[in-house]
């Protein structure tokens, strides 16, 4: 029980980290909160045989991902394409001030213009703060792949915040950026 | 070796941006961007970004302690499920071991965890006690599971406790989207002690716990029924080795569990049955 209990408080902790992962994957609330359960029961049936993880939270993010991976592999199998582009954007449910509110509506609205690949990788490091490698291991690409896609996605989501709106959404790299100074 | 004239990639400048470049680095690419402006310049959007999106998925996923509390409570119940399901493995497998000793002349421990006789279900099985169940066995194996869980709880066995019968009824019957409340059997020596919510394979439920002057404690667990046993006549159920009994009314399924003993508890639930008649 006591067991039980404190592997309960280890998952408790990155829940709202998982709710938040889980919306960007699958861009609807319900079907995230869904999402979140199974990867916490499969969390707790692994941390039996795998009783030594270490950062509790990217070990998480990955079982979600590959979970949300795989369902979306079985709706495809289904025939059922999952609808990952036309859903609702995520709305701020509440804001200390209206100005704010309103630019952080503006800001997930872009966000979620942005590819998925893209987005998973922008919330992964900008906001749940996991290192390039951990992302690199929840995703299971290669680092470099992390870095392009953080790249892009960040420089697309300026674009689109500062109204330079290039419809290619190519990043803006400075040819002096690639060359030995 | 210093590598002082190294070329500043894109990748430098992401790590700066997320403070993970390597301090050996950083003079060099802080002296990048003193001499390109515009790059400067677009790091620090990249920062003001990462805060912004920070806040703003803050106010678009806020906390909900409700919603987390329910999902550690599956997660209590799954672990309490797989708790069970390996001790009747343990059972089935000493069964075995005695099975084969003596020559099968113990035989029946092995049917003994899934048996039927004598109007009794006793729901158990042996990897999976709730494969497939529907009807009030389901709901007997529920009730059992969350007695298991929740009436062990010695400090905190309802969420909301007997004084805020009043909030609890209400949320419960929301969620449930069906009226239900508790049942009064303090003339048999039961006090109210509160409820919860609980998730069941078959959707929420509503938990009502009561407890004697010995501490005994009795769960009644209410749910909508979903397909079979839309009504159902009371009847003695065993789950996860707890005794109670189970009815349905109207497409609504009642068990009540506990140690209470079975004359004392099938008179409990006749008048549990009897009560909630009303509903």
């Amino acid at each position: 029980m006591t067991e039980d209990r404190s592997q309960l408080n280890r998952l408790a902790d990155h829940i709202p980290a998982l709710r938040r992962y889980a919306r960007v994957l699958t861009r609807d609330g319900r079907d995230a909160e869904d999402l979140v359960q199974e990867a916490l029961l499969r969390g707790v049936d692994r941390l039996r045989a795998q009783s030594d993880v270490i950062n509790m939270k990217s070990w998480l993010f990955t079982i979600l991902h590959n979970l949300f991976v795989s369902r979306l592999r079985k709706a495809r199998v289904r025939g059922f394409e999952a609808s990952l582009d036309e859903e609702e954007a995520i709305q701020p449910a509440a804001a200390p001030s209206q100005e704010d509110a309103l630019r952080w509506r503006d800001l997930l609205r872009s966000f979620d213009t942005l590819p998925d690949d893209q987005r998973q990788v922008l919330l992964l490091v900008a906001v749940e703060g996991l290192a390039y490698a951990e992302v690199a291991s929840v995703l299971d690409i290669p680092i470099g792949t992390v870095m392009s896609r953080l790249s892009r996605g960040r420089e697309k989501l300026r674009q689109l915040m500062e109204g330079d709106s290039r419809p290619d959404g190519r990043p803006d790299i400075r040819p002096e950026l690639r060359r030995v100074k | 070796m210093k590598e002082i004239e190294r070329a500043i990639s894109d990748d430098d400048l992401q790590a700066y941006v997320d403070d993970c470049l390597d301090p050996v680095r950083l003079p060099e690419v802080e002296a990048h961007l003193t001499a390109h402006p515009e790059v400067a310049q677009r790091l620090e959007a990249y920062r003001r970004q990462r805060h912004e999106l920070r806040q703003a998925f803050a106010a678009a996923v806020p906390p909900q302690p409700a919603a987390d509390h329910a999902l550690l409570r599956q997660v209590e119940a799954h672990l309490a499920r797989r708790r069970q399901q390996r001790l009747l493995a343990a059972v089935a497998m000493i069964a075995v071991i005695i099975g084969t000793g003596v020559g099968g002349g113990s035989g029946w421990l092995l049917r003994g965890v899934a048996l039927t006789s004598g109007g009794m279900t006793t729901v158990a099985g042996i990897g999976d006690a709730d494969k497939d169940l529907t009807g009030v066995a389901a709901l007997a194996e529920e009730a059992g599971a969350a007695h298991l869980v929740f009436a062990a709880d010695r400090k905190r066995p309802v969420e909301l406790d007997a004084a805020h019968e009043a909030d609890l009824t209400k949320w419960l019957s929301n969620r449930l989207a069906h009226p239900v409340a508790p049942v009064d059997l303090a003339a048999a020596g039961f006090r109210f002690m509160g409820g919860r919510l609980v998730a069941t394979d078959h959707g929420p439920a509503a938990l009502f716990m009561y407890d004697d002057d010995k501490g005994t404690r009795l769960s009644l667990l209410i749910r909508p029924m979903t397909k079979a046993d839309m009504e159902a006549p009371l009847s003695a159920v065993k789950a996860h080795g707890v005794d109670g009994y189970a009815w349905a009314q109207h497409g609504i399924g009642f068990s009540l569990v506990g140690a209470a003993g079975d004359d004392r508890l099938q008179q409990l639930a006749s008048e549990a049955r009897r009560q909630s008649g009303g509903i």
